[in-house]
């Protein structure tokens, strides 16, 4: 019976403000340095937050990353 | 006539085409002017005399036998230092490419030349487009910032060293220094001028736009810049209708949107006064103006413009960022190395926003001429170390609406304040139309008012 309980599916969690701002100061301490790494945590700070709101924006299935504005005439 | 350097473009050239103006004769004001300013207001970084005035015999001469290059014949215009001028040196503001000579002119500067304009040299901007200033100060203050990123060429022309200049927009670097320095912005609707040749900061946010001293010389420079162009993939074929005719049979804006919640939040006191009474002043000359509500993806525009200005900006400079990273200034270094930690996924949510902003500012425009707010939150804030704040151009770079910049009045401080009017997507005919109108009802040619001080 135990067995089963690795088939149970977890809900996937979602990252939290503080788990971002992590991720963000780790992956820029590995590239830049930890010195470098503390001087931008203003900047991951407001990346972090930036990232969250664009998250909590309820988009449709059908929302398509618009690059560029499409004409209405063909090329 | 008047010194030739007070005259609009449109003057310049008419006067040119009449033969009442020579383009030396032109030229020559032009760099007297220059000569007088440039020392304090610092606006060029490089400034060809000789091949300038070598050009302006060549048109003389021409004119002399009637032959006209186009409609901008002989006119100077100042070129922000991002555009590619073949064999004139083009820096983009930075250290990495100080002796940067191209080989080729950007499609903006081909399409000027074409139309008879004459490249008067290179104004001073930002690194790359960003946020590390240039030495350029604000002509009402020299203590003040003329904004950014397009410095030198909104001071430049708002000390008539030159009739009109080349721009360009990713936040707000247009209409942010048109505004600062009491002059028009016109950033047109994303793709209507090719970006070809032009350094970029973020691909799909970039706008080339013009500053000018009327609406009607900005709606002159846009006549040549507009239109397709086959090395530029975001370049539209939508048709370009002349802009100079439809203005002159320009009809009253039935309706204009008034933008409140955010942007009376985030205005000093006097800049939402300043609003109050121009939008006062069109509804007394007949305009209906009415409050307008922002759609719901609003929130997160800003964040999304950031996110996408980072990743963009990011993939431009990673190899020469890697190469050589103490050649970059902090505010771009912050950029660059911010946009290379963000997540694939987070940055094509950011682009979904811009998609869904548009959509819903598209239908929210169908019901209104332009809308209407401050063009800044504030008028120049004091120092150089900073251009100011983006914020209120923002929503329009990520969007890709057309906007324009009109001067509005001066504030307490004696410092230019400006309306932003936004239009619909490829409709600059109508926006600028709306534009002239509402720049007829305000009557504040701050520029006039520059010549007198």
């Amino acid at each position: 019976m135990e067995n089963t309980r690795c088939f149970e599916r977890e809900p996937v969690k979602k990252e939290t403000e503080a788990q971002i701002r992590q991720r963000l100061k780790e992956s820029a301490g590995r590239r830049y340095g930890d010195s470098r790494a503390k001087k931008m945590l203003p900047a991951l700070r407001a990346t972090t937050k930036a990232i969250l709101k664009t998250r909590a924006q309820d988009l449709a299935l059908e929302d398509e990353p618009a690059f560029f504005i499409r004409s209405t005439r063909t090329r | 006539m008047s010194e030739p350097y007070t005259l609009t473009l449109a003057e310049m050239a008419s006067a040119i085409r009449k033969k009442e103006l020579s383009p030396v004769e032109l030229a020559e004001s032009l760099l007297a002017r220059i000569d007088s300013f440039e020392s304090m207001i610092k606006a060029w970084v490089t400034l060809p005399r000789a091949p300038l005035l070598a050009e302006a015999r060549r048109c003389e001469q021409e004119a002399f036998r009637g032959k006209f290059r186009g409609p901008l014949h002989g006119v100077p215009i100042g070129v922000k230092d991002i555009f590619y001028t073949a064999g004139m040196r083009t820096t983009g503001g930075s250290k990495i490419f100080k002796n940067f000579f191209p080989d080729f002119d950007s499609t903006a500067v081909a399409r000027l030349k074409k139309a008879g304009a004459l490249i008067l040299g290179k104004t001073a901007t930002t690194e790359f487009a960003m946020a590390d200033p240039a030495p350029t100060c604000n002509p009402w203050n020299a203590a003040h910032t003329p904004g950014g990123s397009s410095s030198g060429s909104a001071a430049a022309v708002a000390t008539s060293m030159c009739p009109g200049a080349l721009g360009s927009q990713t936040g707000g670097s247009v209409l942010r220094p048109a505004a600062f320095c009491g002059i028009v912005g016109l950033k047109p609707t994303a793709g209507r001028i090719s970006r070809y040749g032009v350094f970029p900061l973020a691909y799909t946010l970039d706008h080339v736009g013009v500053l000018t001293r009327t609406v009607e010389d900005a709606a002159l420079l846009l006549n040549p810049l507009a239109g397709f162009d086959f090395h530029d993939p975001a370049s539209s074929r939508e048709p370009v209708p002349d802009y100079g005719r439809l203005l002159r049979s320009a009809r009253r804006p039935l309706r204009i949107g008034l933008v409140r919640a955010f942007y009376q939040k985030n205005s000093t006191k006097e800049v939402w006064k300043n609003i109050e009474e121009a939008a006062g002043k069109f509804s007394r000359a007949g305009a209906r103006v009415e409050e307008m509500e922002m759609p719901p993806s609003f929130a997160a525009v800003h964040d999304a413009h950031q996110i996408i200005q980072s990743v963009e900006a990011a993939s431009f400079h990673e190899r020469l960022f890697e190469k050589d990273p103490d050649l970059y200034r902090p505010k771009l270094r912050e950029l660059i190395e911010t946009g290379l930690l963000i997540p694939g996924v987070d940055y094509l949510r950011a682009q979904k926003i811009k998609g869904r902003f548009r959509r819903e500012m598209d239908v929210v425009l169908r019901n209104y001429d332009c809308l209407l707010s401050p063009a800044t939150s504030s008028s120049a804030p004091k120092g150089l170390a900073s251009t100011g704040n983006p914020w209120f151009q923002v929503p329009w770079s990520l969007s890709g609406h057309p906007t324009v910049g009109l001067p509005s009045g001066l504030d307490s401080r004696g410092l230019p304040l400006a309306v932003q009017l936004i239009g619909g997507v490829w409709g600059e005919e109508r926006l600028l139309a709306a534009a002239r109108w509402c720049e007829e009802v305000l009557r504040i040619p701050l520029y006039r008012i520059f010549f007198n001080r």
